[in-house]
């Protein structure tokens, strides 16, 4: 098998780097490729071209080297590098950020709970404490302090549970202080998320579904 | 080796004083061996409310900067024969002079001659409170029935718990008043107990007598018909291990039946 192979499938042009090959050699070879495909006249549309380097996870030096060599020939441009592996480090950030996490125990005034993820909190939140994560906060126990969801800019997070006696809730940089008046529409079954207006809204369970596509829709 | 205490609150004017006072001296009427620490530094009232600011020579700072050692320091209240003493705050240092060191070394010391060493912390969190709770191995959380000194005894009591002390921190519920108990304004005794959740030690009602006992250098526990000096004994009690039910009072007065029918309205 070649070092590089040039493809074309239904996402559009695919160069391959073996991930065998010596990479200097590669890039010589990716060179000559896209030599021998005799593109430079102006008039063609820019042509993108997904990099898929298989078992070999480039360095930021590697990845800028292949995006230099594309650089000097304006009809060309890369889609994206795509590899078959993750550095352990990221898949471990990832894994964090999306595992749940249950909190049980009592949350005192002055004490604050930071994690990443979801949490489902099972305990107490006292007056003057707070609870913050980077992902959802799902709360089955008492709350009087402050929740926040989606820390610090993660507007698809949401607050699920009775928070009625919440003192603020707050996703990402939006911060909705509980008062009377509007504490009465917070009870059980309930969750509270970022609507179009960037500001806090709460609605029924039921209509998670429906909310959270919408809120996605805005998002990408 | 005896058990030190630190009596502490967060809320300034509780009745952190007044409860170290009291306690002690039960339990040195009871036989117990105790000495009163004060290390509310620059501020010190231990000894008036004991009647006992006449006999102070020395005072801890004398200690702890080793101008004295520390038995010359220690004041003996001569109304519980040699079973209470006190070891006085300084009037003149500020708090600063005490460094966790001297403290620990001190509290030590006296451990090793004293059943109980109870500490009578200042209010706030900072740098006194630091020190006199990193030396005790237990405490005691004045608070009084409402919302700021319940709050801030929330904060001291999540401050104890990471310290991790050998005993966990108990409550005593100071300054309730008998007559909002029962008309129902003032929190009540079991929603503050449910919110702290730690041990209860025990309920004192406010009193004219606990106010009048202080301010003649006298504890309010020699009083034998105040409810409160009642309340400091078996809170005293409670603390040697006997279990004491909790009075806490729905004593509005017991109405017969015939006076409920037949008698007038209040």
């Amino acid at each position: 098998m070649s070092n590089v192979t040039l493809k074309g499938s239904k996402e559009g042009f695919v160069v391959i780097i073996n991930d065998g090959s010596d990479f200097e050699q590669a890039l010589k070879d990716l060179k000559t490729l896209i030599l021998k495909q005799n593109i430079g006249s102006t008039d063609d549309d820019v042509i993108q071209f997904t990099i898929k380097t298989g078992n070999r996870l480039l360095t930021k030096e590697q990845r800028k080297t292949v995006k230099t060599v594309f650089k000097n020939y304006p009809q060309i441009e890369i889609k994206d590098i795509i590899s078959n592996v993750e550095d352990k480090q990221d898949v471990e950030e990832l894994l964090k950020a999306n595992k749940m996490t249950i909190e049980t125990g009592i949350v005192r005034s002055g004490q604050k709970l930071e994690f990443e993820g979801d949490v489902l909190f099972l305990g107490v939140l006292h007056e003057g404490a707070k609870i913050s994560t980077t992902g959802s906060m799902y709360i089955l126990g008492q709350v009087e302090g402050i929740v926040q969801a989606g820390y610090p800019d993660n507007t698809s997070a949401a607050i699920f549970g009775n928070l009625e006696n919440a003192a603020q809730l707050r996703i990402a940089d939006v911060i909705e202080i509980i008062t009377e008046d509007n504490a009465d529409k917070l009870h059980n079954h309930q969750f509270a998320y970022i609507d179009e207006m960037h500001s806090i809204s709460v609605d029924d369970l039921q209509d998670y579904k429906e909310v959270m596509n919408e809120s996605r829709k805005r998002t990408v | 080796m005896g058990i030190s205490i630190v009596v502490t609150s967060g809320k300034g004017g509780v009745g952190k004083t007044t409860t170290t006072a009291n306690i002690s001296s039960v339990l040195a009427s009871l036989g117990k061996k105790v000495c009163m620490v004060d290390l509310d530094i620059g501020l010190r009232n231990l000894d008036a409310v004991l009647g006992l600011t006449n006999r102070v020579v020395y005072d801890i700072v004398d200690v702890a900067q080793n101008r004295v050692v520390l038995s010359q320091a220690l004041v003996r209240d001569p109304r519980f024969e040699d079973n209470l003493y006190l070891l006085a705050a300084s009037q003149f240092a500020d708090k600063y002079v005490l460094d966790q060191d001297s403290v620990r070394r001190i509290v030590t010391y006296l451990k090793q001659r004293f059943d109980f060493v109870i500490i009578d912390c200042p209010a706030g969190i900072e740098y006194g409170f630091q020190n006199a709770v990193t030396v005790a191995d237990g405490a005691i959380v004045v608070t009084n029935p409402e919302l700021a000194s319940v709050s801030d005894a929330d904060r001291v009591v999540g401050i104890l718990e990471s310290m991790k002390m050998p005993i966990t921190p108990h409550l005593i519920i100071n300054r309730v008043r008998k007559n909002m108990i029962n008309e129902g304004t003032s929190m009540r005794i079991d929603d503050i107990v449910n919110h702290l959740r730690i041990p209860l030690l025990g309920v004192v009602v406010d009193e004219d007598e606990v106010i009048a006992a202080s301010n003649s250098g006298k504890t309010v526990v020699s009083d034998k018909n105040s409810d409160a000096g009642h309340s400091y004994r078996n809170i005293a009690h409670r603390m040697l291990g006997e279990s004491i039910p909790l009075d806490i009072f729905n004593d509005t007065k017991k109405v017969g039946f015939f006076s409920r029918v037949f008698g007038r309205k209040k």
